[in-house]
């Protein structure tokens, strides 16, 4: 029996009881999905197209419990407290595995045409809304996602709105026993609207192995612009796999950075499509891996419509035996005349043992095109660190300081100043071994490089 | 005067196995500026390089006494704090890292060597003020990354300005000269004038006399094929300028053969 | 406004004026008003093969060349593994099924006994070459190239072996060499390119029929360039040719292949292999210009290309460089690569790819470091027209005990017109932290405005677009020997000719 099976083999024992507890809005595509899985036959394997490190299989194939009759976590808020950004009235929302839990007042901070809510309770006011379809049908993850999903964060900004306050979804691991976290977020920006959303990671117990399966819809509207950062900071015996996908409407602006600081095995599925002319997409990948870990990352943007632009610039920086992997496919159709598309892809091997694939990729069926892909990788320039020992930084510091500089690009474009500093913050303890965030959390934190 | 700063004796070295420098015999006082001229290739940089540490090098025999330490032994950045100090020819650009960053790393580092405790933000902000005033370095070159694009003039005032921070006891400017316009000559020049005392040394490596003229040494030496072949006073760096290497190197060259 | 190539099969039309008296060497002179030189056929009576692969085509193909035992059992080994493979799908290849028991996997010219010179080879076959620009007989005389060409399945001629025999090289068919240096050959053969590398590759192995062996023994640097010419020419036939070249320590050597083949309608399918050893500090220079017929217009017929080539760098600091100027052929499918196993050893990888109408090329390299201090520059230039697609897929990998490796990467891809795709799959898997491994790419249609300051110049737009384009694919043209470089240019000059709309 692949890993696969075992989620089909509970859904065709447990569907009934599962699509009693979940909204009838959620329920409507399960079908769908299982004959996808079922037509796949298989999760994917390291090996196959796309998967050259990654073994979706194998993180998924531990005997993990779905909290199929909607068992509610304890209420603990103290991750909420340790991830508020500060200076900044945060609009928080928190997932404990998979089940949604406001932050603290909340609603009544939720400013006029702004809605947050359990993707549950949105399927009954919105059922035609909470399933937009925009992650690919045949992907096995966000199949898999659609299979199970019972809830998730709900994100509706109405056409106009321009909301200042970052909406943060704060994601927390808490069980006992090993457990699958079926995670959906749905947000939605309406016409001329403006937001950002910061999804953050963090484990709660790390005795036991825990996953997550997420599945991000997005969609803008005319002229929309938003903001996501998706912030992984997991334990050692944390698994995930995540699917983001937007579609964006004419003259909409994306940035989706994503940060990787700790965690077990990640593997982040990015697709982006456009559906009129003007559009601009902005990934940023920021990856410090350390011993026992592997992250992979990767995109696919589809230029289908013209004068749209996307640039993406994914660093790794690998530790120990880290391994990583990038993939980024960047398609211009044909049509997409003024396309300007980057890609950029570089990454610092620390160790001998650090393994890197790199695979950027440009199809390109259109000539009035500008599209352009790099890929390095490599180590810390020698000269610079003769030249920062020559001046009595000790090399430890030095190596510190130079890893430090060669990821701090990734951030520059974080347009929150706060955000930024905290991620400035969080990035140069974990280079310092110093764990991961929360000097003020209690969260646990056993991370040391 | 008896106190010896450096004393190297017998230094050889070399590049992936092949040796540049062949026995290098140098003995600098306090007080003192020494230049090594000598044509391309001839080992300058190697010597310089050596000296401050670059692993790129591997010494292969000989010693290096640094006022009773053994300076061979010492990581680049210790070479640093008990006092040597490299004006690179080629300042290294570092994206990424700001010039504050990277300065206030440098002076703690040193103050940790010496158990004292970090330099407060107010106290190293004014300590930066005032030495960039010695090279008439721009305010705003320090917000900008390390040496990140800054003008040939800008990288080499900028080295001075370190020298200045990190005080050292003995400075090895190698080829500070290179690529420079005179007024820019001048400011460094006289930058490095400023910051000499009886306590500490210099040691001058270049091609040409014409810092010279700026930077008057006490002894001269000739490097050549790995070797100092030739040591004098003052004098003879003109003599150089004016009859070039060739006669050193048949000096040389005839010597060896008659050998 | 392409014309439609001429297919009669029975007589063979002359395309152009014919071999030019004066430049000999001149593959593509006077090639201006035709879309494909090449495309005609001779009336050579072939004796060939019935169609169809089993046990006992293998075995006859054997018995005919006379093989030693130990070849029989190589080439049924590797149709055995054959027959339990599948024919690969590959992305962005659309490839119409190939019915593997419809091709003849033995064709050769019919001749009383093998030539002893050129003097008796077959006038008509002579005829052919000369057409294609390959004087044989001129040659013979000619000092600067050593060749042997390639008709269908068999080697017809091999020129200036008695001066190369001189220095101790051996140039010569693999057929003979087979015959004549059965040690070497052994020993060589299939350690490259295994026969279970590929779908293609397991069944060349099978059914290989002739190609070339160059042996260059140690310290000898070979005088002039050596060369073959490939030609299909008879109707259902596939070649299936397999390059053998060998340069002992210290040794250099510069090879070139030049293909062509007749316009047909029905698709032929090449499936060579050629396997290169580098010993200790020896050095090979690979070029190829590649001009099997493309196909027509609407993507009738072509050569199906579909070719493994491999060098071995085994030596300490030995150098492999493949330079490739690709514009024939209805489908490419290769990548030539360079497994750097050597210390020190150096990979280079050189290439320009034209594709147009409905042609599909998929080509790169790998290059594979397993040796400390290896080192690697791949350049592609893809240069996509009509309603082709061209990509670029290439593999840098650096195994975990190869320190200091370098590799640099750059792919560019220009697009004329706005049908065409230009696509780049570079994979990249670094093992070793102390590698420094670059790749970057881009694609640009070709600008208006140095178009237009042409125009203004007084240059016709189609000669504007053919200087533009040997000029972004200089770097690459550069590396090709000198008589090679000036015929691809020209080329490239005339297969880009009316493709731009």
């Amino acid at each position: 029996m692949n890993a696969l099976d075992q989620y089909t083999d509970l859904y065709s024992q447990y569907g009934e009881a599962l699509r009693a507890h979940s909204p009838e809005a959620l329920n409507r595509r399960r079908g769908e999905a299982l004959d996808t899985l079922r037509r796949l036959g298989r999760l994917p394997r390291r090996g196959d197209e796309g998967y050259q490190l990654t073994d979706v299989e194998s993180i998924l194939a531990p005997d993990m419990g779905v909290n199929i009759m909607r068992v509610a976590p304890a209420a603990d808020t103290r991750g909420e407290v340790a991830c508020a950004l500060p200076g900044l009235g945060s609009l928080n929302a928190l997932l404990v595995n998979d089940t949604f839990m406001p932050g603290r007042g909340l609603e009544d901070a939720l400013p006029e045409g702004v809605e947050v809510m359990s993707l549950a309770r949105a399927a009954e006011l919105y059922p035609d809304d909470v399933m937009p379809g925009v992650a690919p049908a045949d992907d096995a993850v966000a199949a898999l996602n659609t299979l199970l999903v019972q809830d998730g964060v709900y994100v509706r900004v109405a056409a106009g709105v321009q909301l200042d306050t970052p909406i943060q979804i704060i994601g927390l691991m808490s069980a006992s026993a090993p457990v699958l976290a079926v995670r959906r977020v749905r947000i939605s920006l309406g016409e001329g609207a403006r937001a950002a959303v910061l999804m953050c990671d963090h484990p709660r117990r790390q005795a036991v192995h825990t996953a997550s399966c997420r599945v991000v819809e997005c969609t803008l509207g005319r002229g929309a612009s938003l903001d996501c950062y998706d912030l992984e900071e997991s334990g050692p015996d944390t698994g995930r796999v995540s699917v983001f996908a937007a579609r964006q409407d004419a003259d909409s602006r994306l940035g989706l950075t994503s940060a990787y600081l700790s965690g077990g095995i990640t593997r982040n599925d990015v697709y982006i499509s456009h559906t009129g002319r003007g559009c601009h997409t902005e990934l940023g990948g920021l990856v410090i891996a350390g011993a026992g870990q592997q992250v992979d990352n990767s995109t696919r943007i589809v230029h289908s419509q013209p004068h749209c632009s996307s640039s993406q610039l994914y660093k790794y920086a690998l530790f120990d035996d880290a391994r990583a992997a990038f993939g980024g496919i960047v398609t211009v159709d044909h049509g997409a005349v003024h396309t300007d598309a980057r890609q950029t892809n570089r990454n610092l091997l620390a160790s001998p043992e650090a393994r890197m694939y790199a695979r950027p990729q440009l199809i390109i069926n259109c000539d009035e095109v500008k599209a352009s892909h790099g890929a390095t990788t490599g180590r810390l320039d020698d000269d610079a660190l003769f030249y920062m020992r020559s001046r009595g930084i000790p090399e430890a510091e030095a190596r510190m300081m130079l890893t430090n500089a060669f990821l701090t690009d990734v951030l520059d474009s974080i347009g929150i100043e706060a955000l930024r500093e905290r991620l400035r913050h969080l990035v140069d303890r974990r280079l310092r071994g110093c764990g991961t965030s929360c000097d003020k959390c209690n969260l646990p934190h056993e991370l040391r490089r | 005067m008896e106190q010896t700063l450096l004393k190297v004796t017998g230094l050889r070295a070399g590049i992936d196995g092949k040796e540049i420098l062949r026995g290098i015999d140098l003995t600098v006082r306090p007080g003192e500026v020494h230049a090594i001229m000598g044509p391309n290739g001839s080992g300058k940089s190697t010597l310089s390089g050596v000296l401050a540490g670059n692993p790129r090098y591997t010494v292969t025999a000989g010693s290096a006494d640094f006022h009773g330490v053994d300076l061979l032994a010492l990581s680049p950045e210790d070479r640093s704090h008990e006092g040597l100090f490299l004006s690179f020819q080629y300042p290294v650009e570092i994206p990424g890292v700001s010039m504050v960053n990277f300065m206030r790393a440098a002076v703690n580092a040193k103050r940790e060597y010496f158990h004292e405790p970090p330099l407060g933000a107010a106290d190293f902000l004014k300590l930066m003020r005032q030495k960039r005033a010695i090279v008439e370095l721009d305010n705003k070159l320090a917000s900008r990354s390390v040496n990140e694009g800054f003008s040939g003039g800008e990288k080499k005032r900028n080295e001075i300005f370190q020298m200045a921070v990190l005080e050292p006891r003995l400075s090895i400017l190698d080829e500070t000269d290179s690529g420079l316009d005179i007024d820019a000559l001048r400011i460094v020049a006289s930058g490095v004038n400023k910051l000499r005392t009886d306590r500490n040394a210099t040691i001058v490596i270049t091609h040409y006399q014409r810092l010279l003229d700026y930077i008057k040494p006490d002894v001269v030496h000739i490097l050549y094929k790995g070797r100092i072949v030739h040591t004098g006073g003052p004098e003879l760096a003109l003599e150089l300028e004016e009859r070039g290497y060739d006669w050193i190197k048949e000096q040389v060259d005839n010597n060896t053969s008659a050998q | 406004m392409n014309k439609t190539p001429d297919n009669n099969h029975d007589n063979p039309t002359p395309a152009g004026p014919g071999r030019p008296a004066d430049d000999s060497r001149s593959v593509i002179e006077n090639a201006a008003t035709s879309d494909y030189k090449y495309g005609f056929v001779s009336d050579i009576d072939t004796d060939r093969l019935p169609d169809g692969l089993s046990e006992d085509i293998v075995r006859e193909i054997s018995r005919r060349k006379g093989e030693p035992e130990w070849l029989l059992d190589f080439r049924l080994e590797a149709y055995r593994h054959w027959c339990t493979l599948e024919m690969p799908r590959w992305a962005h290849l659309d490839i119409p099924p190939i019915d593997f028991q419809a091709i003849s996997y033995y064709a050769e010219p019919r001749r009383k006994e093998g030539p002893k010179s050129l003097d008796e080879v077959d006038p008509q076959l002579l005829d052919t070459f000369n057409r294609l620009g390959i004087p044989l007989e001129e040659q013979k005389q000619l000092s600067g190239m050593a060749v042997d060409a390639v008709f269908d399945s068999v080697s017809v001629a091999t020129t200036h072996r008695d001066k190369l025999a001189q220095l101790g090289i051996i140039f010569c068919p693999i057929s003979e060499a087979v015959r004549d240096y059965p040690d070497l050959v052994h020993r060589y053969l299939g350690s490259v390119v295994s026969y279970r590398d590929n779908f293609f590759a397991a069944l060349n192995s099978a059914v290989f029929s002739d190609g070339s062996f160059v042996y260059i023994p140690k310290g000898v640097r070979c005088p002039m360039e050596l060369s073959t010419y490939f030609r299909i020419n008879a109707a259902g036939t596939g070649q299936f040719e397999r390059t053998l070249i060998v340069a002992d320590d210290d040794a250099y050597v510069s090879y070139l292949e030049g293909c062509t083949a007749p316009s047909r309608d029905e698709n032929q399918l090449h499936a060579a292999i050629v396997e290169i050893v580098c010993e200790d500090r020896a050095e090979v220079k690979y070029s190829t210009v590649q001009n099997w017929y493309a196909g027509d217009a609407e993507g009738r017929g072509g050569v199906y290309n579909f070719v493994t080539k491999r060098g071995l760098c085994r030596g300490d600091y030995s150098k492999l460089s493949w330079t490739q100027v690709e514009t024939g052929s209805a489908i490419t499918w290769k990548y030539p690569s360079c497994v750097l196993k050597g210390e020190g050893s150096v990979g280079e990888f050189y290439s320009v790819a034209v594709t147009r109408n409905r042609q599909q090329a998929d080509t790169g390299t790998k290059m594979i470091h397993i040796g400390r201090g290896s080192r690697s520059t791949i350049v592609s230039k893809g240069i996509s027209a009509g309603h082709s697609s061209n990509a670029y897929r290439g593999l840098v990998k650096v195994l975990p005990q190869a320190t200091g490796v370098r590799n640099y990467t750059q792919c560019d891809s220009l697009l004329l017109g706005g049908d065409c795709g230009a696509h780049t799959f570079p994979y990249i898997e670094v093992m070793n932290d102390s590698a420094v491994v670059e790749h970057e790419a881009t694609t640009s249609k070709i600008s208006e405005d140095q178009l237009f300051y042409c125009n203004q110049r007084g240059i016709p737009t189609e000669e504007a677009i053919g200087l533009i384009v040997n000029g972004y694919a200089k770097e690459v043209m550069n590396k090709l020997p000198m008589e090679f470089a000036v015929e691809a240019q020209k080329l490239l000059q005339i297969t880009l000719e009316n493709s731009v709309g």
